[in-house]
């Protein structure tokens, strides 16, 4: 890669940064601008892409919380009033 | 309307609208519903009375989820302070694992292939308390690093170290499972020398 471009390096220990959005508008930019140009880091881009987005989507369903929240505001309200 | 009310009332108006946050956060610490439920109650009964030093402006949602994460570990302290000793020795095991490298290309097919939900969140919940805590923080509860590092009461830098070794360790236990589950082809077995007994 050229000198005005992240290097390689570089740009795999910035990669989890990254993906979660963790850097500077510059810094995104360079690294979209250097994984256009390098095909050696658009696999690992790729990995690490699918593998985020596996993870991510994997947190726990909460379901219907009505019945929780009119609970907490029961309980709010039955605190107070012996406040 | 009294004052305590009115406290109520713009308590339930700013902090409400996170419930089912800090119920997916709860049940992501209790992993199961109704202990989780009592968790949420809990949370929000002390929020409401420490809700003078709540900062107008700041992050509600990660004021909640710190309450949450410190009720929870205040039950079970003894549990966790026991947790956290063996925590330093498998920081030692994760870091000298960073140089391993992980099969990218199969571990992607089986990731576009199969629904993993099941198995990430297992080997999520399998990982030691200090990368668990940080990994379920940011990937699950969205929380950016510097919001987690507040919310665990640990610096930036922490935060950042412990999730790259939390998913390198998700990483590796999704290859697994997906060679145990027969997502993938067996791996080569290795050349070395198998001792018999």
């Amino acid at each position: 890669m050229n000198g005005d471009m992240m290097d390689c390096e570089a740009v795999m220990r910035k990669l989890w940064d990254f993906l979660d959005h963790e850097l500077t508008p510059a810094r995104m930019e360079a690294i979209e601008a250097h994984m256009h140009a390098c095909q050696k880091c658009q696999p690992h881009l790729a990995f690490r892409d699918v593998f985020h987005r596996a993870v991510t989507g994997a947190s726990e369903d909460v379901g219907d919380t009505t019945a929780l929240a009119a609970r907490v505001r029961r309980a709010l309200r039955a605190e107070l009033s012996v406040e | 309307m009294t004052s305590s009310q009115d406290t109520l009332a713009d308590f339930e108006e700013t902090a409400m609208p996170f419930l089912s946050d800090v119920m997916r956060f709860a049940l992501s610490l209790t992993r199961d519903r109704p202990s989780a439920e009592d968790l949420v109650q809990d949370t929000f009964l002390n929020a409401r009375r420490s809700w003078h030093q709540f900062i107008t402006g700041s992050d509600c949602r990660a004021w909640l989820f710190t309450i949450c994460r410190n009720r929870f570990y205040r039950v079970r302290e003894q549990a966790e302070r026991q947790i956290s000793t063996e925590d330093a020795d498998l920081e030692s095991l994760a870091a000298a694992r960073d140089l391993a490298q992980v099969d990218e290309t199969a571990l992607t097919a089986a990731l576009e292939r199969s629904d993993l939900r099941d198995a990430i969140r297992r080997a999520t919940y399998g990982l030691p308390a200090a990368f668990r805590d940080v990994a379920m923080l940011v990937d699950w509860h969205d929380q950016p690093y510097d919001r987690a590092a507040e919310i665990l009461g640990i610096p930036v830098g922490t935060v950042r170290s412990r999730l790259f070794r939390a998913r390198r360790l998700l990483q590796e236990q999704l290859l697994n499972h997906a060679h145990d589950a027969g997502l993938l082809p067996a791996p080569p077995r290795s050349s070395s020398v198998e001792t018999q007994s």
